[in-house]
């Protein structure tokens, strides 16, 4: 007759069996549930260089080996940045973020960070916002001078003076057909008080 | 020789009687249709008039609703409203062509044309600066143009540029007529009360002395010279208002005298058509003659060979080229979705005519007649593809909107709106026809060698008759 312990290591194989068999299953079907990997985001600055470190965790705690790619949304799509970093076996990958690059008007840059068709983990992304954008230099130095692009007030005095004199000109001989009209008028008077 | 043509009688060769007899006859002819409107006049007003109140049904529907009510979108900014504009800024010019062209290069034969063409382009011009408020989501703040418009803007100088030109065709139509209006003043007795109050202020008490006569001559010759500048500036700008944007198929040096060389054919062809049904409507026949189409008929295809080669200029060099966006659109242009449109205006408005009015056979009335139809369409037609492809094939992509908003095709609205602003070009055309001379009476027998102040006794001689 099987012992106790007999009975706990047969139902133990039993068990791992089942497990391989459905895992088996999974994989042939294609299926395979990656696990939920999620990222969050830290910003190292110094003087001279920016370092975003996203940490991966998942569900068991820091996790070591994807890939993350760092983007940066951009006018028409997403603009990648630096090199694509594995997170290391605290579960961070540190990629450096360029100085240069423009923020919006505050200096302000949308971070996305990905994790792309991860064999484990699967796809994950996260969202951030910092301020690490470069202020452009506006190059155009007519914004504040009188231009083509500049407001109504700061119209070239060239392109004012001329449209000026061009719609006075053109007016006054306008005016100046409108009072012969009026010639016209006080001629027919005159020669009907003479006839 | 045929632009000095005298078309009418040896005047000096008459006797007294004679020549009296041939001023009434001719005022008789031109005051005729102010007098009695025929069935067919009274139907084709009502018609008119139909078509202009369901555009302004439309027109209704589309200020409570927003121009949501129209195919516009993100790509097509520009669409039905736009070319339509553009059509009626084209054949405006055909005032300045006919009356002032012609006239300071002494082809006399635009003596009867004259007020044809003025009305053309002061009742286009009118209805082009109302259709761009219609293109307007907000019209209610029309003003802000004037109070916040900047100079810089080539939106502020066409607003400036058809103001002007609306003006000044107005005085250039008016000024020759005032001893029209008073040849109505005083002979049609018979009309209401408030038509001959309307006769009498608007003669500016005209009496035809020879003070008078000197001041309206002059006057005249001033216009001429004024609304020559003006009306290429008037077409130019509205060229610049797509050339100075930043897109394929608009970016070009070439565009101003594209616009003027297609605006003076268009209107031209506009002229003939006029001309054609006065003629018949009006029993003009002796006014309006065969010498007349046979004229315009020539420069026809002189304006056909012109804007021609315009636009060779303007679609062989980028087709050569075939660079990125431009290279799209111009295959979309010559063989995709606007082919059929594309060459059918090509063919039936600008080479067909040009090969066609050579034959002397095509410059009679009615074939010109025809010919001048197709050239009319056509040309409304080579507005459209001016303005709307190239809307659809912006240089940057436009994201993140339906793809059906890639396609323009106007809604029923948008084409009531434009089928209702023609009727009202055409509605003022007949309306003016039916109060005033549609032919300049004095010019046509000055024309003759009548001297002017022979011209100024219609009461007198309608007394005799």
């Amino acid at each position: 007759m099987p012992s106790k312990h007999t009975y706990t290591n047969r139902l133990r194989l039993l068990k791992y069996a089942l497990i391989l068999v459905f895992a088996g299953m999974q994989v042939a079907g294609g299926r395979v549930q990656a696990q939920e990997a999620t990222i969050t985001l830290s910003y190292q600055q110094t003087d001279s260089t920016k370092t975003l470190v996203a940490i991966v965790k998942s569900d068991s705690g820091l996790v070591a080996g994807p890939e993350v790619h760092l983007y940066v949304k951009r006018l028409f799509g997403l603009l990648p940045v630096g090199k694509v970093v594995a997170a290391d076996e605290n579960g961070e990958a540190a990629i450096e973020f360029p100085t240069d690059l423009p923020g919006d008007k505050d200096g302000m840059i949308d971070l996305i960070a990905k994790i792309e068709g991860d064999e484990k983990y699967g796809d994950a992304e996260t969202e951030g916002r910092v301020k690490w954008g470069a202020f452009p230099k506006i190059e155009n130095d007519h914004w504040s001078s009188r231009s083509l692009s500049a407001s109504r007030e700061k119209a070239p005095m060239t392109l004012v003076v001329v449209s000026i004199a061009i719609i006075v000109v053109i007016w006054s001989t306008i005016f100046y057909l409108m009072y012969q009209l009026v010639r016209i008028k006080k001629e027919g008077k005159t020669k009907a008080s003479t006839t | 020789m045929l632009a000095n043509a005298h078309l009418g009688p040896d005047y000096h060769a008459l006797s007294d009687q004679e020549k009296r007899e041939h001023r009434e006859e001719i005022r008789a002819v031109a005051l005729r249709p102010l007098r009695h409107i025929s069935l067919g006049g009274k139907l084709w007003i009502a018609g008119l008039v139909l078509v202009l109140l369901l555009g302004g049904f439309a027109y209704y529907l589309q200020l409570k609703h927003g121009l949501k009510v129209t195919a516009m979108r993100d790509y097509a900014s520009w669409g039905l409203y736009i070319s339509n504009f553009v059509f009626f800024v084209a054949i405006s010019l055909v005032g300045a062509l006919i009356s002032s062209v012609l006239r300071l290069t002494n082809f006399e034969l635009y003596r009867p044309i004259t007020r044809i063409a003025e009305i053309i382009a002061v009742s286009a011009i009118m209805f082009a600066g109302l259709i761009i408020i219609v293109d307007m989501g907000r019209p209610d703040r029309i003003l802000n143009l004037f109070t916040h418009g900047r100079i810089q803007s080539p939106i502020v100088w066409d607003v400036i540029v058809v103001t002007t030109y609306l003006v000044t065709s107005v005085l250039f139509l008016y000024v020759p007529l005032l001893p029209g209006i008073a040849l109505c003043r005083d002979v049609l007795t018979e009309k209401p009360k408030w038509q001959r109050w309307m006769y009498k202020f608007l003669a500016l008490g005209w009496k035809g002395t020879e003070n008078q006569w000197h001041i309206m001559k002059r006057s005249i010759s001033i216009i001429c010279v004024l609304i020559i500048p003006l009306a290429i500036s008037i077409h130019t700008v509205t060229a610049w208002l797509f050339a100075t944007t930043l897109r394929p198929g608009w970016d070009s040096t070439n565009f101003g005298p594209y616009f003027v060389a297609g605006a003076f054919q268009a209107g031209t062809a506009c002229v003939i058509i006029a001309m054609f049904v006065f003629r018949k409507a009006y029993k003009l026949q002796k006014y309006l003659t065969e010498d007349h189409f046979n004229f315009m008929g020539k420069l026809l295809v002189f304006l056909c060979l012109v804007y021609a080669y315009f636009n060779i200029n303007e679609y062989l060099v980028p087709a050569y080229k075939m660079r990125g966006a431009e290279g799209k659109l111009l295959n979309d242009l010559f063989t995709g979705h606007f082919a059929p449109l594309y060459w059918g205006v090509q063919i039936f408005g600008m080479a067909l005519p040009a090969v066609l009015l050579l034959w002397k056979k095509a410059r009679k009335p009615l074939p010109i007649f025809m010919i001048a139809l197709f050239v009319v369409v056509a040309a409304w037609f080579k507005r459209y593809l001016i303005v709307t492809p190239i809307m659809l094939h912006p240089y940057l992509p436009i994201q993140d909107v339906p793809a059906n908003w890639a396609v323009y095709f106007p809604t029923w609205i948008e084409m009531a709106i434009v089928g209702g602003s023609l009727a009202g070009v055409m509605l003022i055309i007949t309306v003016f026809s039916k109060f005033f001379p549609i032919i300049s009476i004095w010019e046509t027998l000055e024309n003759e060698g009548i001297e002017l102040e022979e011209l100024d006794n219609p009461k007198t001689e309608e007394h005799a008759k």
